[in-house]
């Protein structure tokens, strides 16, 4: 086991930047997942681990070793890692078994050992029954299952997942993450996940890397990321809530409720941002401070969705137990909210 | 720089593949060009500014346009009815209407002029038979510039009707039930909807037609020579068979004539093209079809009717003259005979070395093209868009330049000696060999390339993640996978090579015939029953490989063969 690091890497085709000098070190064991809107460069990021795309600047190094360099390649197939893909990638005219002891026929493993680790293989996945299948004969949970027995049969250092669940139905969706959860516990083997799916995401990773536009967002784990996004994209990117404006303040530091309101109440300019989560939201409070109007009020079957329009214009969202009134005005306290440092492109 | 993430055996592979192509694709061409601008001196005495000056020239000149518009016409009339009522409407079979309609295009050319020779004139046996058969001495209306016309028309109306009918697939039913709601009749809908969606389809397959009219041989070699009535490609054949001084400068003059009207035909199609097309935007699962209730059984009658005289007439014709013991007899219990199969298969020397030569080069063409093109095409989906986008159209060259023209150019590179080997490859079976892979390489590109960029990507990065090199995953993942397209591409090579007549016509030499040469020979000196026997052979041969290919239908992608869709 060795550890998995990317150093200043930078990736570009003809004149586009696909990522753009971003470092991360990955240790070994560890769970990953790169997460990002279409186009922010994890799978340009996930193909250069591979070995299918070379780096235009900067190197990847496992453990001691170089995979990848400007000036040199490790090809693919020398580097003994495994990996899931988006479509399955199972070829279509070998059997369930032999497309799991593939790499080991590759690697021209003798007979018994062959059939004995193909066997381990297809147990973890619990999938020995079928094993003399043709891929179309399964369903697509199953051919998941079976990539995923591929991909681990020559034991790798790493696995790499290429957005493995895009393809699958919600429900088998939520089942395969907990195959995954199990498998890693498994193997140990050092994961790295590409999802665009942050529920995904948060619910599989120990940490996570999210991207926009080829850059290094914000690297930490799935409740670091929820609770002190780096900046305003982040925060907009994971989980729902509203930024709100409020007087100059530093960005990544927790306010209390009183905080909040000598931020909002009497601004004399609103360059400071606020993240507020809507379970922070209480609308059932007396206070006199903060007030707001009820813009929309959507039914979400445990709760209600509420948007509030404040005095200042900016809207907030908060659940409630019970639906409430279009137009209602509503006296509200804001438990706890995270300051941002206010990023260039006001989006939101 | 694209090759660095891939070992050296491929690097390998590439620069040979490259270099192969250069040799059979870029030399024919670029040595064909050397030889006409060797001519252009600013003399008058030179071959090429005499070949440009003589009247001859621009009488052919003529007459290539005329036969090949006229053709062109019968082309578009015939394959957009076809392909406008056998796609819009639910008409029954359509599958055995599509591929009885593309028969013709398979159907080598010698063969269709020789079954509608037989059709008409007064030694017409299938008149004869009838006792309906015009005064001895009476012309066959066949040869004349009006019956090229008319065989380059039904040869060609498949081009036509393909191109259609692609398009017409890609129309959806929505466009229709829109323009109903809209109240629109059913007049409108074809002014306003379907015509305007086709035309871009209708050019193309108008454009195809006419080039491949201009280098069509076999046609107004047998219906045009007999007659003097010369067109382009006939001209150079003529030239080729006088020998006189300055002959090679003149043909390649002749040819560069030809090669700029087709580059121009396929110039301004590409241009028309680009005006007209629409991009069709949603997808809808049914594509448009219209109802045609109590006249859906007389459209099938027509249809059939024109199918039994462009195609069942023609070719009884032809049965019937391989059956009668000479020209001129009626067929009857009395006169049938077999003799021409019998002196066919037993006693013609050529006619069994003509078949060997022929099934020898069609099957060696077809394997060794099989073989280069696995590695070419993967290749080629490894180069950057712009190089591969440069190959292929390169590949294509030799197969879009007339086959008249290709001959020549082949004649012009083999004409002295291999310059290290010393040996001559002119006159011998090498060089038709090597003009079939030059000319049929793209053919047997195509399917394969079409199935193996359609494979999901993923599919060899997972075998390369397992660690299996360029090699191994050729063999073990892309080939299975790709078998049938395999098989595909060499059918359809050694269906054309095996009939073929243009490239052979001119490079062909003693003991070296092939099938195509031996109709055109054995009908000129007018041993026209034996043509007509062998011309049987070539038909069933024809119509059984097409069926193959149908077999493999189902395993290829989509529109690798022409004749076949699920539609």
């Amino acid at each position: 086991m060795a550890r998995l690091s990317l150093n200043a890497v930078s990736k570009s085709f003809g004149d586009k930047t696909v990522v753009d000098a971003l470092s991360l070190t990955i240790e070994p064991g560890q769970f990953v997942a790169l997460l990002g809107p279409s186009g922010c460069g994890k799978s340009t990021i996930l193909r250069m681990l591979a070995g299918f795309e070379t780096v235009s600047a900067g190197d990847i190094q496992h453990g001691d070793q170089c995979l990848s360099s400007t000036k040199f390649h490790l090809p693919t197939e020398e580097r003994n890692f495994g990996m899931v893909f988006q479509s399955y990638a199972l070829w279509p005219h070998m059997t369930v078994m032999e497309n799991v002891g593939y790499p080991l026929k590759i690697q021209k493993v003798d007979r018994q050992n062959y059939q004995r680790r193909v066997q381990d293989a297809l147990d973890i996945v619990q999938l020995n029954d079928f094993k003399d299948r043709l891929p179309s004969q399964l369903s697509g949970g199953q051919r998941q299952r079976v990539a995923l027995a591929r991909s681990l049969v020559t034991e790798p250092d790493v696995i790499l997942f290429d957005e493995p669940l895009a393809n699958l139905d919600r429900h088998l969706r939520e089942s395969m993450e907990i195959t995954f959860r199990e498998f890693h516990r498994r193997t140990g083997a050092t994961m790295v996940y590409v999802t665009h799916d942050q529920a995904e995401a948060m619910a599989l990773a120990d940490q996570i890397a999210v991207l926009k536009d080829g850059q290094l967002m914000q690297w930490s784990t799935p409740e670091d990321l929820y609770t002190r996004p780096n900046n305003e994209w982040v925060a907009n990117f994971i989980g729902q809530g509203s930024i709100l404006r409020c007087q100059s303040v530093s960005g990544n530091q927790l306010l209390t409720s009183t905080d909040v309101i000598g931020l909002l109440y009497d601004q004399t300019e609103h360059q400071g941002r606020m993240l507020v989560r809507p379970q922070h939201v209480d609308l059932s409070a007396t206070s006199n401070m903060l007030q707001g109007t009820v813009r929309e009020c959507i039914f979400r079957g445990e709760r209600y969705d509420i948007f509030l329009v404040l005095e200042n214009g900016d809207t907030l969202h908060a659940y409630h137990t019970e639906p409430l009134e279009i137009g209602e005005t509503r006296q509200l306290s804001i438990q706890q909210a995270w300051t941002l440092e206010p990023s260039h492109d006001h989006d939101y | 720089m694209y090759l660095r993430n891939t070992d050296s055996q491929l690097r390998w592979l590439s620069l040979s593949i490259f270099l192969l192509i250069a040799l059979l694709s870029l030399l024919p061409s670029a040595r064909l060009i050397v030889e006409a601008l060797k001519g252009v001196q600013f003399d008058v005495q030179s071959p090429f500014s005499e070949i440009m000056r003589s009247s001859q020239t621009w009488t052919a000149f003529r007459n290539s346009f005329y036969t090949s518009g006229l053709g062109t016409l019968i082309a578009v009339v015939l394959g957009a009815g076809f392909a406008f009522i056998v796609t819009l409407t639910n008409i029954r079979a359509r599958a055995i209407w599509v591929f009885l309609f593309m028969l013709p295009m398979m159907i080598p050319p010698q063969v269709t002029a020789l079954s509608w020779l037989q059709l008409f004139g007064p030694a017409s046996p299938i008149l004869n038979t009838f006792g309906i058969a015009p005064a001895l001495g009476s012309p066959n209306p066949m040869y004349s510039a009006e019956g090229i016309a008319l065989l380059l028309g039904i040869q060609n109306a498949p081009l036509v009707f393909l191109a259609l009918r692609t398009q017409l697939l890609c129309l959806p039913q929505d466009l229709i039930e829109a323009a109903k709601v809209a109240r629109a009749s059913q007049e409108a809908i074809w002014i306003d909807i379907i015509l305007p969606l086709t035309r871009g389809a209708l050019i193309a397959g108008a454009a195809l037609a006419f080039v491949s009219s201009l280098g069509n041989f076999g046609i107004p070699a047998m219906l045009g020579i007999p007659v003097n009535y010369l067109v382009l490609p006939t001209l150079i054949y003529q030239k080729m068979a006088g020998f006189g001084q300055g002959m090679l400068s003149e043909v390649a003059g002749l040819s560069m004539l030809i090669s700029f009207l087709v580059l121009g035909g396929m110039i301004l199609q590409q241009w028309l093209q680009q005006r007209s097309e629409y991009a069709l935007v949603g997808h809808s699962s049914s594509h448009m079809s219209f109802r045609l209730g109590k006249w859906r059984t007389p459209t099938e009658g027509a249809l059939g009717l024109i199918l039994l005289m462009i195609l069942v007439v023609p070719c009884i014709a032809l049965v019937v003259s391989s059956f009668v013991p000479a020209l001129g007899m009626p067929l009857n219990s009395q006169t049938f005979t077999v003799s021409a199969y019998i002196e066919m298969l037993a006693n013609q020397g050529v006619t069994t070395r003509a078949f060997s030569n022929s099934l020898l080069l069609a099957g060696a063409a077809s394997v060794v093209l099989m073989c280069l093109c696995l590695p070419l095409s993967y290749i080629l989906l490894k180069l950057p868009l712009k190089a591969r986008i440069l190959a292929t159209s390169l590949i294509e060259v030799p197969y879009a330049i007339p086959g008249i023209v290709l001959a020549i150019a082949f004649i012009l590179l083999f004409a002295r000696p291999l310059p290290i080997l010393g040996v001559s490859i002119y006159g011998s079976m090498s060089i038709i060999f090597l003009a079939y892979l030059s000319c049929f390489l793209s053919v047997c590109l195509k399917p394969i390339y079409s199935a193996m960029s359609q494979m999901d990507k993923a599919l060899e990065e997972a075998a390369q993640l397992a660690g299996a090199n360029a090699i191994q995953r050729l063999v073990h993942i892309i080939l299975p996978l790709t078998a049938p397209a395999f098989f595909a591409g060499a059918i359809l090579v050694f269906l054309i090579s095996v009939n073929e007549l243009t490239v052979s016509a001119l490079l062909w030499s003693a003991g070296n015939e092939t099938l195509g040469v031996l109709i055109f020979n054995l009908d000129e000196s007018g041993d026209t029953v034996l043509a007509s026997a062998i011309s049987v052979l070539v038909v069933l041969l024809v119509a059984a490989l097409m069926a193959c290919l149908s077999l493999l239908a189902p395993r290829l992608p989509k529109g690798v063969i022409p004749w076949h869709d699920s539609v």
